[in-house]
């Protein structure tokens, strides 16, 4: 229930900032209604987490599929929705606060990934666009069950993650290219957090820790390239990188687009 | 011939006489002669080799390979990629490649796959090592319990115990080495509070209720050698290890200058030690006969938080008191070298855990020995387990101070190792759920994937 209300109480605030972001471009010249974009997303999610204050960092990793659709629903505005399936990585995040520790190392594990966010178009000029983009994506986890084997008794433990993830910022377009390619550069501010709760079940030895992660460094930036296969079809590739405190994250992303 | 003998105290006293777990061999001459060996072996404290994890720790996803040596190494890098894997890191100088697998191959699939290619001289897992901890102190190596390598466990000639016939006390000494604020009283003969290698680790003078003062010292010796088990001075250059390096010991003399004392001086001492900021009550002693003074003290310091753990006697009969007060204490058994019951170790369904209880290396208040001997010794008994789980006690206490008395209990009984479960599967009324295993109590162990996945 309270994961619930975050979500939506972070739905509500990235639309509302979303809103804010449109005001100014009730003075832009009107250009024609590009219609409905839809089309199928991979991600590939590489983010160092820290957890126990930040006593602790670790890895998430992260492949994430989806179905995605984005609406302009005004001049400049557009919204987008995906919903998929999401591989989360845990491994190295360790639970001390249960009557036996635990680390984890057991992989990839299944959840549902809905996302969605507003970008509005800024500053069309002849070679460059500027677009402000902001997007909250959710993984929720499905439950998992594993054997505790090494013990003098048998046990379970049952884990479930979710995380969140909020990005907002610039995305700088340069329309100057031939063939209709287009590059651009995207400044986010990009936060990560979640929750991973593990249960641990050994005959009357009971445990329960709900893992607090949050994703390392604020900022990320990206490189990407849009290219325009046809009027319906269009690439897109991303490399994203989001430095942090000893190293950088390198990331992925590739989406094909189908404009209506 | 050095002829060691078996010094059993007995209660011969009348009326609520307590026999204490402690059978000492050794003697004198025999010291005097250890200490010269000991000057000779204290150089090669550090080779000591590593006990080692029973469970076995590797990079999921991950395996090593090396190809034979006829075989090029840009034909080895062609054959892995046909395997659908990816090259991770070379190690030239020893012609092996470290292979990332597929999300949905297991290592084990992995290394059978292989094995099976003529080229291949070996795959195997990308084990995870963990650095262990060996203390400097000088006596270490005489702590066959502590990290058994197999050490000759007493003086030279003496048998050789068997390899990690021990509580793996190196490997948990890297997840925690106690905290200070974790304080264990020693209900016993008193402590030699000056002792050097325990003069660090006293939380105060403690309490005298065989004398009425607030002077615990040790005018036996049965109290400072469980001490030193527990917690003495570690790391510090000298003398042995104590199981919980950092935490205190808080002594608490119950018993006189033959090691006996009434019930109600033990319960006394219980209560005070509850009421005193102890977290654990080691009580090596006990008796065969049941009260319900000493039932309500335990059960006093059980209801105040306080993990309590006793021997369970050295006689070879049923679970001694306190130990056989099931509910509220922990009953600790013994084992030796090779991880067999001494048959002196009292049993019964009372029994918890079992610890090193023989040939135990540890403190011995100064000048016990005469002028000029080391101020250490062996002894068996079943006190010497109580003392080694107490020890186990502290570190879970210090490491997880949020579980709750009966928890830490069954960390201590759930991660014993079942040694004996050829004869006895499971828990039984010999060993109870096992040897403590401090490294399965106190390291994080491995959520794997689960076979299939």
């Amino acid at each position: 229930m309270e994961r619930t209300k975050s979500f939506l109480a972070l739905t509500a605030l990235s639309l509302a900032a979303a809103v804010l972001l449109a005001v100014p471009l009730r003075g832009l010249a009107e250009e024609p209604a590009p219609g409905l974009k839809a089309g199928l997303g991979v991600e590939y999610l590489s983010r160092t987490i820290s957890w126990d204050e930040d006593a602790h960092t670790s890895k998430l990793g992260g492949l994430l599929f989806a179905f995605q659709a984005e609406v302009e629903i005004y001049q400049g505005l557009a919204v987008e929705v995906q919903a998929g399936y999401a591989l989360s990585n845990f491994n190295g995040l360790i639970f001390r606060a249960l009557p036996f520790s635990v680390e984890y190392q057991a992989g990839y594990t299944g959840g549902v990934f809905l996302g969605g966010g507003l970008k509005a178009r800024l500053v069309p000029s002849k070679n460059f666009e500027v677009e402000v983009e902001a997007a909250l994506d959710a993984c929720l986890g499905f439950p998992n069950n594993w054997p505790i084997e090494d013990l003098a008794v048998a046990g379970t433990l049952e884990g479930k993650s979710t995380w969140m993830r909020f990005s907002a910022g610039p995305v700088l377009w340069y329309k100057g290219l031939p063939y209709y390619v287009y590059p651009y550069l995207k400044v986010q501010y990009s936060r990560l957090w979640g929750t991973f709760t593990m249960t641990e079940t050994i005959e009357t030895l009971e445990g329960i820790e709900n893992k607090k992660i949050a994703g390392s460094g604020p900022v990320s930036l990206s490189l990407g390239i849009l290219s325009e296969v046809s009027k319906v079809i269009g690439l897109r590739a991303e490399v994203t990188a989001v430095p942090r405190r000893g190293g950088v994250d390198i990331g992925a992303a590739g989406r094909l687009v189908f404009s209506f | 011939m050095r002829r060691p003998y078996v010094f059993v105290i007995l209660a011969t006293g009348v009326g609520l006489a307590l026999t204490v777990g402690l059978v000492r061999s050794g003697q004198s001459a025999a010291q005097n002669d250890l200490t010269g060996r000991i000057s000779s072996q204290v150089q090669d404290w550090t080779k000591l080799a590593q006990s080692r994890s029973p469970e076995v720790r590797y990079v999921p996803g991950r395996v090593l390979v090396k190809f034979k040596e006829y075989v090029p190494a840009w034909l080895a890098g062609w054959q892995i990629a046909s395997y659908h894997v990816q090259l991770v890191a070379r190690l030239p100088q020893i012609k092996a490649f470290v292979v990332g697998l597929a999300a949905d191959t297991t290592v084990e699939e992995a290394i059978a796959a292989l094995e099976l290619n003529p080229e291949v001289e070996y795959a195997e897992p990308d084990y995870i090592a963990t650095a262990q901890l060996t203390p400097n102190d000088t006596f270490f190596n005489y702590q066959y319990a502590l990290s058994n390598t197999g050490q000759e466990i007493h003086v030279p000639g003496s048998p050789r115990g068997k390899t990690s016939a021990d509580i793996k006390a190196t490997a948990a000494w890297e997840e925690t080495r106690g905290d200070k604020t974790v304080v264990v009283a020693v209900l016993d003969t008193g402590v030699d509070l000056l002792h050097p290698d325990l003069m660090n680790k006293i939380a105060s003078s403690g309490r005298d209720f065989v004398n009425g003062d607030f002077d615990a010292s040790d005018d036996h010796g049965h109290g400072t050698y469980i001490a030193g088990i527990i917690g003495a001075d570690t790391d510090n250059g000298q003398g042995i290890a104590g199981v919980a390096w950092n935490c205190l010991i808080l002594p608490v003399k119950v018993l006189d200058n033959q090691a006996v004392g009434e019930y109600s001086k033990i319960a006394l001492g219980i209560i005070w030690a509850a009421d005193n900021g102890a977290s654990v009550i080691n009580l090596s002693l006990g008796y065969t006969e049941l009260s319900t003074t000493l039932r309500d003290a335990v059960k006093y310091a059980y209801d105040k938080g306080v993990v309590l753990v006793a021997g369970t006697g050295n006689t070879g009969g049923p679970v001694e008191y306190p130990a056989a007060y099931d509910a509220y204490c922990l009953a600790v058994a013994a084992t030796d070298y090779n991880d067999a019951r001494p048959a002196w170790s009292n049993f019964g369904s009372e029994v918890d855990v079992a610890a090193p209880g023989v040939s135990i290396f540890s403190t011995v208040p100064r000048g016990y020995y005469g002028p000029g001997s080391v101020d250490y010794g062996f002894a068996s008994g079943t006190s010497a387990s109580a003392a080694h789980v107490s020890g186990l006690a502290a570190l879970i206490i210090s490491l997880k101070p949020f579980l709750t008395v009966n928890q830490v209990m069954d960390v201590i009984r759930f991660s014993a190792d079942d040694v004996n479960a050829e004869t006895y599967l499971g828990k039984d009324e010999f060993l109870g759920y096992g040897r403590i295993n401090m490294e399965k109590a106190l390291v994080p162990f491995l959520i794997k994937k689960k076979p299939g996945e």
